[in-house]
């Protein structure tokens, strides 16, 4: 497996791929998920790893753990994956964005313009995605 | 698991000694990546943790019990897998017949897993196999033998791109809380995301020994063209896509190690990398 | 668990069986090679004999006791060929058995399987000699006659064993001190140490002895018991070779610093 993402620990690139397919529907609301050796198996990564993976997406409330059984999708969690995702985006990913154009000299309103030029072209991809 | 005590070993008392006073504890559960230049000593300290050599001074104790003795009960929950061996010349199944009852842990059902892993066949002829060949075919039936301790020397050396990923998923599949592995190898990228726990050596002393989570606690690694980052980096590389460097993570960043940019950072300045790890203690 | 620390005979049987088990060839040659000595020899000596219904005892006697001294200490330099290079080391001290257990199916292997094939292949040599000399030797009168193998059990029998046991023990040392061109280092070896200790004796006999006969007449007094001393000789040797030989197994690394 390449990891893509240079700069970003292992284990929350485990967390993001399984929280992509949580969202494609993959993993359905209390569908359970591979174990923690299975996975560890699957992506060819240090079980100790998947397991802080693991860990990670039970406390963002991602998924629950019945004792003995396994590790389940919580119900309702695409939602809080896309919700996790935009307060990401809005919190870390913009504002290093607003600063690369502020330093570029771009104005609010090019970017506004811009925005809505490409939300028409592609309102297909966009009502896919809903 | 495995405590090595005051541990040093050379072949001859007048020269340099090839390990020095090292002390060591090897935890179960983990998978220790074992780095080091060549001739730094990689071989010989898996040699010696499973008594093989008999050390100048100090001991290798697993579990209480020093195994250079050398007793059954440590032999068969020790099980290693050197970068070359050689197999006798007879059929697979005869070969497990003669050396599995050894083994108390050993499982059939496992062996023949982890060959249908690596795809080979159901019955050689153990002569008449290549190197690589021989290797998949050890390495299943030493991690069918279920042994606490798994010692490898170079494992995906000679191994073919499937054959590696085929190891890969082996070792990661096979972990659990009493198992113990150590794998010595120079393919660091064959292997990375597989090791939670490096130890380095050079010129006869440890230069690192933590977990990789104590590592990026303290450091953190990242690619940057900006020119006062690699000023004040710790260590700095060129690369494709920029400098990969170094920083003591002061902000509590989450980066992912590099572990060939480690490496290389450790045979420089071992000494500063051993007491930033080691500064809260 | 405390049992897999304990001394086995099942696992000194196992371990018997895989010495075989992993060089079937070397044995199958060895005693074929010895079959093929055995019976050409009988057949030469059966030739040679005047009266050819069978084999002149005499020399019969002889040609077994130098054969399986000497087939013994090349046989014997085969043991613990696995140690010849660190590979095979590696395999053989990591293997889960006691070091004794080792040394013994060794042993057991070497030695004393070796005693039985020997007795049984001279058993059927002897039975291809007849088989030979009555297919293509014109005989006088009467047919062939095996030999009489039971007379050969006499006290010339416990000569051949005290010099195979000597002789034998030397190269077992050497076996385990030299598991590369074993044969050759004991034999050299040996050459060497014989000479000096030959050399030696003859100083110190001149030194000490020299020209006082009366000294010898102590010992005449006394009827000597041969069989005494020569047992004596053979079982200390023996001792002392199998002890530092299990000694040197024991000490021996998968890097040795002394080969």
């Amino acid at each position: 497996m390449d990891f893509k993402d240079n700069t970003k620990p292992i284990y929350l690139q485990l967390a993001d791929r399984l929280c992509d397919s949580i969202v494609s529907g993959e993993y359905g609301d209390d569908c359970r998920l591979p174990s923690v050796r299975e996975f560890a198996a699957t992506v060819e990564v240090n079980a100790n790893t998947v397991m802080r993976t693991y860990d990670y997406l039970q406390q963002s409330g991602v998924i629950y753990n019945k004792r003995g059984i396994g590790y389940f999708v919580v119900e309702g969690a695409s939602k809080i994956i896309r919700s996790n995702r935009l307060d990401s985006f809005m919190n870390e990913e913009l504002p290093e964005l607003f600063e690369r154009m502020k330093l570029l000299g771009i104005s609010p309103e090019e970017l506004s313009d811009r925005y809505a030029q490409y939300c028409t072209r592609h309102k297909k991809t966009n009502d896919n995605n809903k | 698991m495995i405590t090595i005590e005051h541990l040093t070993f050379g072949y001859s008392k007048r020269q340099k000694p090839i390990i020095d006073n090292m002390e060591l504890t090897l935890e179960p559960g983990r998978v220790y990546g074992l780095l080091g230049p060549n001739g730094a000593g990689k071989s010989t300290l898996l040699y010696l943790i499973a008594g093989l050599l008999t050390p100048l001074s100090g001991k290798v104790m697993f579990d209480g019990i020093d195994t250079r003795r050398r007793m059954p009960s440590t032999l068969n929950d020790i099980f290693i897998v050197p970068e070359e061996f050689d197999l006798p010349p007879i059929k697979l199944s005869s070969y497990v017949k003669i050396n599995s009852p050894y083994y108390p842990g050993f499982s059939l059902d496992d062996m023949k897993r982890h060959l249908a892993t690596f795809g080979m066949d159901d019955d050689p002829n153990l002569g008449k196999l290549s190197m690589g060949q021989k290797k998949k075919v050890f390495m299943a039936f030493a991690l069918a033998c279920n042994t606490k301790i798994l010692l490898m020397d170079e494992p995906t050396n000679g191994l073919d791109i499937p054959g590696k990923s085929a190891f890969r998923r082996f070792i990661a599949s096979n972990m659990n809380d009493d198992r113990l592995v150590v794998i010595s190898t120079h393919q660091v990228r064959d292997i990375d995301n597989l090791l939670d726990s490096i130890v380095m050596l050079n010129g006869s002393k440890l230069i690192c020994s933590a977990t990789v989570n104590e590592i990026t606690d303290h450091l953190a690694f990242m690619t940057t063209s900006s020119p006062e980052m690699i000023e004040r980096a710790l260590y700095a590389q060129p690369g494709l896509e920029g400098t990969q460097i170094i920083i003591d993570n002061d902000s509590s960043l989450d980066t992912k190690l590099e572990l060939e940019l480690l490496f290389q950072y450790a045979l420089e300045k071992g000494d500063e990398l051993n007491k930033k790890l080691h500064k809260n203690e | 668990m405390n049992n897999i620390n304990k001394f086995s005979v099942k696992r000194v049987l196992s371990l018997c069986k895989m010495i075989i088990a992993e060089q079937p060839r070397v044995f199958m040659m060895m005693s074929l090679l010895l079959l093929g000595v055995l019976a050409l020899t009988f057949v030469f000596i059966n030739i040679n004999t005047y009266n050819y219904s069978s084999c002149d005892f005499e020399s019969a006697r002889i040609a077994i006791y130098i054969i399986f001294v000497s087939y013994g200490m090349i046989f014997t330099s085969l043991a613990y060929g696995k140690m010849r290079n660190k590979k095979g080391r590696t395999s053989f001290l990591m293997l889960p058995a006691m070091q004794i257990e080792k040394y013994i199916a060794n042993f057991i292997i070497y030695v004393i399987m070796y005693i039985v094939m020997f007795a049984v292949i001279a058993y059927i040599a002897d039975i291809v000699r007849m088989i030979a000399m009555s297919t293509f030797a014109f005989h006088g009168n009467g047919g062939i006659y095996p030999m009489q193998f039971s007379t050969l059990w006499c006290e010339d029998t416990a000569n051949m064993m005290a010099t195979y046991l000597f002789m034998q023990s030397f190269y077992w040392l050497g076996a385990i001190l030299w598991p590369r061109n074993s044969f050759i280092k004991t034999y050299s070896a040996i050459t060497i140490l014989g000479l000096f200790y030959v050399l030696v004796g003859i100083v110190l006999y001149k030194l000490i002895i020299g020209d006082h006969y009366y000294h010898l007449t102590m010992f005449d007094d006394e009827p000597i018991n041969h069989n005494l001393i020569i047992w004596s000789i053979v079982t200390i040797t023996f001792v002392i070779n199998y002890t530092i030989a299990y000694i040197r197994l024991k000490e021996t690394d998968v890097v040795q610093k002394l080969l």
